[in-house]
């Protein structure tokens, strides 16, 4: 669209027919180029059948009234070069694509360039295309969009017509309306307005952005708004406003720098100016306040076409544009560049550019058509720009206002009706908006992204949390906070912050209680008391409560120290019978006396049981009834083992008599024997007398041998005992490892018996068995 | 030398030599010393071979010194030896009489049934001979058991019953037992030897009758044998293995004993010493 209005702007100013006519001269005179001047003529004699003949009679028409300025840019959006008989609108065209061909040269441009340009080439096949096709037309505007356009053209044309009839713009709409779209269509707002968001959402295109300004939800607030502060009195724009805010605050941003020069510059010298004052002052006799800042720009306009070297002071003035440029950047990178955007660019920016910057030049001259885009925070901020004077003082008020008041009223409205992708295109807008209030205030911008963290900047309930310097927040937030539940993941974000917030409240609340099912239910009674009367007596409400509790907490401090005491008075029941064992002396009276009572139950006992013996019946504790036979029976005993004592000493005394006699007598026995009894003499068998025999023989032959070699020298003597040892060794006896004598007497004994068997030769058995039969020898052997 | 010392001697060599050589052993000093190879034969037990008797359907029968002629054995299934002699050294060769024959019938069977029952398996065989009284005989019992060729138990007794006179008989065994182990062909470890002994006892029988007397000898050499076996067996389980058993001790606690025995020696010494 941006494209489009520049396309338009420079083809229906005056001071551009007077260059193309200067230009299509040159151009005939220098060269025969076929496609650049057969466009041409026919464009430029529409428009100059259009300037040529109209002009006078759209300088009326700006005279009589604003609608004009209305239709201007129902022309802009493209519908003028299909009517030719929209004289009027070409006039007004012309005076508003005065500014905004200015708008480059407040960027420095040189008019000069401008002109140039606008006389080369750019201007006529930028004209070609739209009136060949009108395909074109729908790239640069959705269909849909478009015939939603017209449509409110004509309702506002019509309602216009009620108030100002005026036989030229009615039948430029109508017949546009006729030609192009169905009769159908164009009746009911209503049934298109909800089908708005689907191609919008399809395409993202400039004009989406200001379709949404179209928006029908957007309009009522106006009115309401409007009526509030009485800022916007006209009364058949409040519908149609759109438009002309969207004028408005084109005139008014670039006005607003100028304006300081303006007075500076006699605007009443021309005669457009005082005119299109006096249709303003007329218009402000119909409400219309807005409108009148709307107009000295036009005159502004004007004045440059008289007078170019005053434009070139519009720059300065014009530098917060780049800062829409940033904003719109987002918006125009969605858009899809075409082969005749570039060209309309050249047409207005002399200098090479590379395409991103195109793309800001785009974006500039889209801001004006963003600026008017914001639906309805947009035009409160022209409000607040009309009523200001500097930019400063401008901008600042317009944060303010969007901040403040502007934000909450769209949600109301739109969120309920229209989809996320609205949304979308609205955070798009408020985006731009705090880009406009950036260079001088980053901190709200920084504020407005964090509300574009949350999805919506309907919600602002995390904006007061950020920005604390609104400290009437809080009554706002509250239905907002009803709000929330339309979206729940919105809604969980925002209670995971009022949880959070809640919960350092709780603490000392005491977190722990409200698992209890009554005690938060007195809690919430008391803090309910304290903070809202509202819905005390539903618990179902603890998100509610919650938030409530997250929001106030500052307030809410001072519930805690209260609710500690609730604590500590629940502790002290608790903590007092461990710590007061020591220092109450009443508690071990209590335990004495409960000592004393147990023992008087112990008696009590005794006694029932003793009862209940003596009834017949069986007692719980056998023990007691066996103690009391027990004593008697012991007393009975030791009298019997007293007497059983004395038995003893009798009978030890008794017994002590008898032994001695024994002893006595086996003395007596003993002494009278004096002869030792006669041992019975063993007798010995023969074997055992033969092996006394031979071992007597041999300890008898082993003197022997010691005495036979204590004769012989030491040698001999050495010889026959190691001689003796190696029989023995020899002989396989085991040998004592201590020799005793009784073992030496074995050993001895062994050897002799070695002896006797070495001596005996072997017996052979076999030698005395049978040998068998007489046979003969085998022949082996 | 006499013949007597060289057969003693002979013995006493044999005794002492590898008893799984014996047989060479017993060849060489026969070579040595041809005139008492009747003796030594006779005397010295080899270990026991089997042979089959073809005419009583191949039935296995033991050999030995006693039931041999010339190379050949006789069978005391068929009373026939094999490798059959020659006639005329059948004529020459020895057999039992008649009635000891039926008696060597009745004791091989009897004995048969004896190694079915301790043996379970193995092959025995009963050889009869005659003394020179009538009345007295004499005889060899065989058993063999080998469950591998290397493991051999060979038990010979070699009965002589003389009847004493009234009924009494005395009934003397030689037993000999050769055991011969061979756990594996892989192992080097190999026990083997033999163990004889002589037992004489004396029983009386009342009978007049051949059969019983024949039945009185079966039972008396039965259970003369079986006792003797016993005993035997017992010999040899205390002899060999407890033997080997020594062995191993000594040759774990050799150090032990030899300190021991050092000490022992030393202290015997002294002593001697000290009786000078």
């Amino acid at each position: 669209m941006g494209n489009t209005k520049i396309h338009n702007d420079p083809e229906l100013d005056d001071f551009l027919r007077r260059t193309h006519e200067i230009d299509n001269e040159r151009k005939q005179k220098r060269s025969n180029k076929p496609p650049a001047p057969k466009p041409k003529p026919k464009y430029v004699s529409q428009r100059n059948q259009f300037n040529e003949n109209d002009l006078e009679e759209a300088r009326k028409i700006l005279q009589s009234s604003d609608i004009l300025e209305f239709n201007e840019e129902m022309v802009v959006d493209g519908s003028e070069y299909d009517d030719n008989n929209n004289h009027d609108d070409l006039t007004f065209k012309s005076a508003y694509n005065y500014e905004k061909t200015f708008s480059p040269k407040k960027k420095n441009y040189s008019l000069d360039e401008l002109d140039l340009e606008h006389d080369e080439s750019n201007l006529d096949p930028a004209s070609r295309k739209p009136q060949n096709n009108d395909s074109n037309m729908e790239f640069s505007v959705s269909k849909e969009d478009f015939l939603l356009l017209q449509r409110i053209k004509k309702n506002r044309e019509s309602k216009i017509d009620e108030i100002k009839p005026k036989g030229e713009i009615p039948p430029k709409i109508n017949k546009f309306t006729d030609k192009n779209v169905p009769k159908e269509t164009l009746s009911p707002r209503k049934k298109t307005m909800p089908t708005r968001g689907k191609p919008r959402a399809q395409n993202v295109k400039i004009q989406y952005d200001i379709e949404i300004d179209m928006d029908a939800p957007s309009l009522p607030l106006r009115k309401s708004q409007r009526n509030v502060r009485d800022e916007e009195p006209e009364d058949h724009t409040t519908e149609n406003g759109v438009y002309m805010r969207r004028f408005n605050r084109i005139n008014n941003e670039r006005s607003s720098s100028p304006r300081p020069q303006l007075p500076s510059r006699p605007a009443s010298n021309h005669p457009y100016t005082p005119t299109s004052r006096d249709v303003e002052s007329e218009g402000g006799s119909s409400e219309d306040e807005q409108d009148k800042p709307s107009l000295p720009s036009r005159g502004h306009a004007r004045h440059t076409n008289s007078a170019k070297r005053d434009l070139k002071e519009y720059p300065p003035a014009t530098k917060p544009k780049p800062n829409f440029n940033k904003s719109t950047k987002e918006i125009v990178t969605s858009k899809i560049l075409k082969k005749d955007e570039p060209v309309v660019i050249r047409n207005v920016m002399p200098e090479p550019m590379s395409t991103i910057e195109l793309i800001d030049e785009e974006a500039d001259l889209l801001s004006f058509s963003d600026s008017v885009t914001p639906p309805s925070t947009n035009n409160k901020k022209i409000d607040s720009n009309i009523s200001n004077n500097s930019l400063s003082d401008i901008r600042i008020p317009s944060t303010r206002n969007t901040n403040s008041s502007l934000p909450p009223a769209p949600p109301t409205s739109r969120k309920s009706n229209e989809t996320t992708t609205f949304i979308e295109s609205l955070n798009h807008n408020k985006l731009t908006e705090t880009h406009k209030t950036s260079p001088e205030t980053p901190k709200k911008k920084v504020e407005l992204q964090g509300i574009d963290y949350l999805d919506s900047v309907q919600l602002k309930s995390p904006s007061p949390h950020v920005s604390p310097s609104n400290s009437q927040k809080p009554s706002p937030i509250k239905p907002r906070v009803s709000k929330l539940p339309r979206s729940e993941s919105f809604i969980h974000s925002a209670l995971n912050c009022n949880l959070e917030t809640g919960k350092k409240v709780s603490p000392p609340i005491g977190k722990d209680k409200p698992a209890l099912p009554t005690k938060p239910l007195k809690f919430t009674n008391k803090e309910t008391v304290i903070s809202d009367t509202e819905d005390d007596n539903e618990m179902t409400d603890l998100k509610t409560f919650r938030i409530k509790n997250g929001q106030n907490d500052e307030a809410s401090t001072k519930i805690p120290p209260k609710v500690p005491k609730k604590n500590s008075n629940i502790k002290l029941p608790i903590l007092k019978p461990v710590e007061i064992k020591p220092v109450s002396t009443k508690a071990k009276k209590s335990l004495n006396d409960e000592h004393k009572l147990e023992l008087p139950k112990l008696r009590s006992v005794n006694g029932k049981e003793s009862n209940l013996m003596v009834n017949g019946k069986k007692g719980n504790k056998p023990d007691v009834p066996k103690r009391k036979p027990t004593i008697p029976e012991a007393l009975v005993n030791a009298k019997l083992l007293k007497k059983t004592n004395i038995d003893h000493k009798d009978s030890s005394a008794e017994t002590q008599i008898e032994p001695t006699p024994e002893a006595l007598t086996k003395k007596n026995t003993l002494s009278s024997i004096k002869v030792a009894p006669a041992i019975p003499e063993r007798k010995i068998s023969l074997p055992e007398a033969l092996k006394r025999a031979n071992q007597l023989k041999s300890q008898t032959n082993q003197s022997k041998v010691l005495e036979n070699t204590t004769n012989q020298p030491i040698n001999v003597r050495l010889e026959s005992v190691m001689a003796l040892h190696q029989r023995k060794t020899f002989n396989g006896y085991k040998t004592p490892s201590e020799p005793t004598p009784i073992r030496r007497i074995s050993t001895t004994v062994s050897s002799s018996s070695s002896s006797s068997s070495s001596s005996t030769p072997l017996v052979h058995v076999t030698k005395g068995r049978a040998k068998g039969p007489r046979r003969k020898l085998p022949s082996k052997i | 030398m006499s013949s007597d010392d060289k057969y003693d001697s002979a013995l006493d060599l044999l005794r002492r030599l590898d008893p799984t050589k014996l047989k060479t052993n017993l060849q060489n000093l026969i070579s040595l010393e041809p005139s008492m190879a009747e003796d030594l034969l006779s005397s010295i037990d080899l270990p026991l071979t089997i042979k089959q008797d073809p005419k009583a359907s191949n039935r296995e029968f033991l050999c030995c010194d006693y039931n041999r002629d010339m190379d050949s054995h006789r069978s005391p299934w068929s009373n026939d030896y094999y490798p059959q002699l020659t006639a005329d050294d059948l004529a020459e060769s020895p057999f039992p009489s008649e009635k000891l024959r039926e008696l060597e019938i009745i004791c091989n069977d009897s004995f048969d049934v004896y190694r079915d029952l301790y043996y379970e398996g193995g092959v025995s065989s009963v050889y009869l001979w005659d003394l020179d009284e009538e009345s007295d005989f004499a005889g060899v019992v065989l058993f063999k058991k080998s469950n591998s060729s290397s493991s051999n138990w060979d038990s010979i007794h070699v009965i002589e019953v003389t009847n004493s006179g009234n009924g009494d008989y005395n009934y003397k065994v030689t037993t000999t037992i050769i055991l011969q182990l061979d756990s594996n062909a892989t192992s080097e470890l190999k026990l083997s030897g033999n163990l004889t002994r002589q037992t004489e006892r004396d029983f009386r029988v009342d009978t007049n009758k051949e059969d019983q007397l024949r039945i009185a000898h079966i039972t008396n050499l039965g259970t003369l044998i079986e006792d003797i076996e016993s005993q035997m067996r017992d010999m040899l389980e205390t002899v060999y293995f407890e033997k080997t058993r020594d062995i191993f001790h000594q040759n774990k606690n050799s150090l032990i004993s030899r300190n021991e025995s050092e000490k022992s020696a030393q202290a015997e010494i002294v002593k001697g010493l000290q009786n000078l």
